[in-house]
C-alpha cells in the first residue's frame, strides 16, 4: 500500500473495519440493541428512533397493504403483512427513510 | 324492489356519472356479511382493472405510479378477504348493490377506453379520487358498522386505512395532473 500517504491509509484501515463489521454479524450486534418499528395503520412507530451503533431494527409490517423502509443506505424490501426485516446500523449516523410505495409514510433513525 | 336496492342503484348510478356528491351511504348498510364481503371484493376488483386500463393507456409516470401502487394494494386486500372468507367456510354472496357497481364500472371503462393522453390522465385521476371517496364513504358508514362477524369488521377497517391512504394519493395526483 506505498501509494498510499497517511489519509489514504487512514481511509484503507477505516474500510477494513467496515469490511470485517459487516462480515462479523456476531460481533456486530454483541454491543449494539436490538428495537422493533412496527409498521401499522399507514404509519412507521417509531417514526423516530435512537440506538446506539451496531444495533439492529427489526421492521414488521402490520397492515394488509404491503409497505417498505426504504433509504439511502438501507431497503427492507417489500414487506408483507406480518412479514419483518432485520436491518444492522453498524455505523453512527442519521437515516431517514420513506416507504418507497405510500411516499407520505417516513421515519428517522439516529445512530448514535 | 326493496328500498335498499333502489338506493344501492342511485348510488351505483352517482358513482358511474362519476359524481363526487355525498352518497346515501347509509342506504347501502342493508346488506348482509356475505354480500358485504362480496362488494368489498367487487370494489377492490374494480379498482384493479382500472389500474390495469391506466397500465395499457397512460405513458405518464405518476398515473402509472399510482395504478402499480392499486394493484399491489387492493390484490393483498382481496387476498386477504379471500383468506377470511375460506377460514369462515363461507362463499361470497352476489347482490344488487355488487351488480350495481360492476354495472358503473363497465360504462366508465367504455368511456375511459376512448381516451389517450392527458384526456385519458385527467380523466383517470379525477374518476380515481371520487371512486375513493365514494367507496370510503359506503365502507366506513354502512359496511363496518352493520356488519355481524368480528373478524370481517377488522378486516374492513384495515382495508378502510388502505382505501384513505389511496384516496389522499388521488388527491395528490388530481392536484399534479389537473382536472
Ligand atoms: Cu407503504
Amino acid at each position: 500500500m506505498t501509494v498510499h500517504g497517511d489519509a489514504g491509509s487512514a481511509v484503507w484501515t477505516r474500510r477494513c473495519l467496515l469490511a470485517l463489521l459487516s462480515v462479523l454479524p456476531v460481533f456486530r450486534s454483541a454491543r449494539g440493541d436490538s428495537a422493533t418499528v412496527e409498521i401499522s395503520r399507514f404509519e412507521f412507530a417509531p417514526a423516530e428512533l435512537e440506538i446506539p451503533a451496531g444495533s439492529t431494527v427489526t421492521f414488521v409490517n402490520l397492515d394488509l397493504a404491503p409497505h417498505t423502509a426504504t433509504g439511502d443506505a438501507f431497503d427492507t424490501g417489500t414487506l408483507r403483512k406480518d412479514e419483518s426485516k432485520e436491518i444492522a446500523f453498524p455505523i453512527a449516523g442519521e437515516f431517514a427513510y420513506l416507504c418507497k410505495f405510500h411516499r407520505h409514510m417516513t421515519g428517522r433513525i439516529a445512530v448514535l | 324492489m326493496s328500498r335498499t336496492i333502489l338506493a344501492s342503484l342511485a348510488l351505483a348510478a352517482m358513482m358511474a356519472a362519476g359524481c363526487t356528491g355525498p352518497a346515501n351511504a347509509q342506504d347501502s348498510g342493508k346488506l348482509n356479511d356475505l354480500e358485504v364481503a362480496h362488494a368489498a371484493y367487487v370494489a377492490g376488483d374494480i379498482d384493479i382493472r382500472n389500474a390495469h386500463l391506466a397500465l395499457a393507456l397512460s405513458d405518464d409516470r405518476a398515473v402509472r405510479e399510482f395504478a402499480e401502487l392499486m394493484i399491489r394494494d387492493h390484490e393483498a386486500v382481496n387476498d386477504a378477504a379471500l383468506a377470511l372468507l375460506k377460514k369462515l367456510k363461507a362463499e361470497p354472496q352476489d347482490n344488487a348493490f355488487s351488480q350495481s357497481l360492476l354495472k358503473g364500472a363497465r360504462d366508465n371503462w367504455t368511456k375511459m377506453a376512448q381516451l389517450s393522453g392527458a384526456a385519458f390522465d385527467k380523466s383517470y385521476a379525477a374518476n380515481e379520487l371520487a371512486y375513493h371517496q365514494t367507496v370510503n364513504k359506503v365502507v366506513s358508514e354502512a359496511f363496518i358498522p352493520n356488519v355481524e362477524n368480528a373478524e370481517l369488521k377488522t378486516l374492513l377497517g384495515s382495508a378502510l386505512d388502505t382505501f384513505q391512504a389511496h384516496e389522499k394519493h388521488a388527491e395528490k395526483m388530481v392536484a399534479d395532473i389537473g382536472s
